[in-house]
């Protein structure tokens, strides 16, 4: 794994362990739309987001 | 509803698709990665729909919903970090692209027998996969059967729906190989996103709006909107056991793993990903609502998975978005039996066939891959009919039992001391024990069998790779040689831009 690889690599893991961690261990007595239910959309925008950041240099010369 | 216009929804939804499967075969061409991965030539957004299609499958609207109307929240976490399993692609994607060209590999279980240097080893991972997904394949047929009994009240006989569901995939799978498939995915990703956004627009409408939906939710179920939720369902070991194996599923199952080695360019690869990333979230979003409504106008169904065909037959939504939701449903599971029967094909020509007569010409491996997908029909056809439980716990036990592929996949691009013999051992290993498990101790020591599955497999993995000898040559190919082809493209990419 290059380098740049294993920064993205943490910084997205760490996402994926807050996704158990934060509704398990700090909403579990937010019985509202804003507990688990809108961290967990909000982590799965952030995901997205990384990943098109990630995957930004996917180009090809060959013609789409 | 009646009969006659479920007859004609289906009837007419059944017509237009297959005249696009079979108008997309004009122009193709006779080779096995032709059939099997639209010559790689397949563009982004068709990718990215086709992809969707295939992941999602009836679970969606009617096992998601069932799990939300139980538990509550959980079930929306769950299905997001599955979908966060996708930055699995962002790292693999670009390696199973540039080694599939390489090395033309039609399948991922073909990956792992070149990295590996052993062609035992695909043909034991392709027989694995069998294993798994042909009763996979069958509980999603019984699950068109069911609900289009339930909704016509036994107008269309149970019988009738798993034979609709079951040639359609078939004439589907055989009309234009990965071609027709794709395309066919790509309408009914389409179709499956319009019925559902419209089911819940129309049931969140007759519930006086989102607002009040949202404060009715909270004040008569508050449990179901945080963890462990109704009932306690969501206690953190079914979470993890939950969402563990599908954390993995874009590696694990390979009728999604192969999708990585269709897209034309890098480009469309990545317009694959991010396109079903949003497909996905919006999806999910509208399948849990959909469940949550159900929480809401029903208190006390036996089967949470009867929240959906309840709600569709309680009139919450008019009756032609209930017929389209049913469209939907429909479209969800054939779009993953049929991609599913594809890709099962190819790993048996491939892997199997090609495997014990690797001199055999590509006509004859293409032509058993083509046999393959009446009997693998047929096969799955037969045990829905047969509706035995030894199949639904097969098939539960999918998702886990196809975990025991990942640390193999893992270690093809990312650790040299990898062997074949240490695959092999994980595969029989593990996969062994997670149906052992699944059949004995659903869950053992707190945990579910994917978690051990996946526990199981890298020990195994490792132990016994450190204690063979590694295929030096293949290690360099599909590692250096790769990180330079990816560099390579970085720098190109850099100058592009």
């Amino acid at each position: 794994m290059e380098k740049g690889e294993k920064l993205w690599a943490a910084v997205l893991g760490t996402l994926v362990i807050s996704a158990y961690a934060v509704p398990y261990l700090f909403l579990r007595h937010v019985h509202a739309w804003y507990g688990a239910g809108l961290f967990w959309t909000l982590f799965a925008l952030a995901v997205i987001l990384l990943l098109a950041l990630f995957t930004s240099s996917w180009q090809d010369k060959e013609e789409e | 509803m009646q009969p006659w216009q479920v007859y004609l929804a289906v009837g007419l939804y059944l017509t237009v698709t297959t005249l696009l499967a079979l108008a997309v075969r004009r122009g193709m061409g006779h080779g096995v990665e032709d059939y099997f991965l639209a010559n790689r030539r397949l563009g982004g957004v068709i990718s990215a729909l086709s992809y969707s299609a295939t992941t999602y499958s009836a679970f969606m609207m009617v096992g998601l919903a069932g799990l939300t109307y139980k538990g509550g929240v959980g079930a929306l976490g769950f299905e997001l970090i599955y979908l966060s399993g996708l930055m699995l692609v962002a790292f693999f994607g670009p390696r199973f692209w540039l080694a599939g060209r390489k090395f033309h590999i039609v399948s991922p279980t073909e990956l792992l027998a070149i990295r590996y240097d052993s062609r035992t080893l695909g043909a034991l991972a392709a027989l694995a996969a069998m294993v798994f997904l042909i009763p996979y394949s069958s509980v999603q047929l019984l699950g068109i059967a069911y609900l289009l009994e339930e909704l016509t009240q036994g107008a269309i006989p149970f019988v009738a729906g798993l034979t609709i569901a079951a040639v359609v995939s078939l004439v589907w799978a055989l009309a234009g190989g990965l071609r027709s498939v794709a395309w066919t995915d790509a309408f009914q990703a389409l179709l499956m996103m319009v019925a559902a956004l419209l089911a819940v627009g129309y049931a969140l409408a007759s519930l006086g709006g989102p607002a009040l939906f949202v404060e009715r939710l909270a004040r008569q179920w508050p449990e179901w909107l945080s963890v462990p939720g109704g009932e306690g369902y969501f206690q953190f070991s079914t979470f993890l056991g939950l969402s563990l194996p599908w954390f993995f599923f874009s590696l694990s199952n390979p009728q999604v793993a192969q999708r990585m080695f269709t897209p034309r360019s890098l480009k469309s690869l990545r317009r694959m990903l991010l396109g079903f990333l949003c497909f996905g979230l919006v999806y999910t979003l509208v399948s849990v609502t959909w469940g949550f409504v159900a929480r809401l106008e029903f208190t006390d169904l036996a089967n949470p998975d009867l929240a959906t065909p309840t709600l569709l037959k309680s009139g919450i939504v008019p009756p032609f978005v209930a017929l389209l939701a049913m469209l939907g449903i429909m479209a969800a599971a054939i779009s993953t039996i049929d991609s599913i029967l594809l890709t099962l094909a190819s790993m048996l020509a491939r892997d199997v066939y090609r495997g014990l007569r690797p001199k055999a010409p590509e006509e004859a491996e293409l032509q058993v891959g083509k046999w393959v997908i009446p009997v693998l029909t047929l096969m799955a056809f037969l045990f829905a009919r047969m509706k035995l439980n030894l199949i639904a716990l097969l098939s539960v036990a999918s998702s886990a039992g196809l975990l025991v592929l990942v640390p193999p996949t893992i270690g093809a691009f990312f650790w040299r001391r990898g062997t074949a013999a240490g695959a092999n051992a994980a595969i029989i290993i593990a996969g062994l024990t997670v149906v052992w498990l699944q059949f004995r101790h659903p869950v053992w020591l707190g945990q579910w069998p994917g978690v051990w599955g996946l526990i199981i497999s890298t020990l195994v993995f490792l132990a016994v790779s450190l204690v063979t000898r590694a295929p030096e040559e293949r290690a360099r190919q599909f590692i250096d040689e790769l990180n330079d082809s990816l560099r390579e493209h970085r720098r190109a990419a850099a100058c592009l831009r």
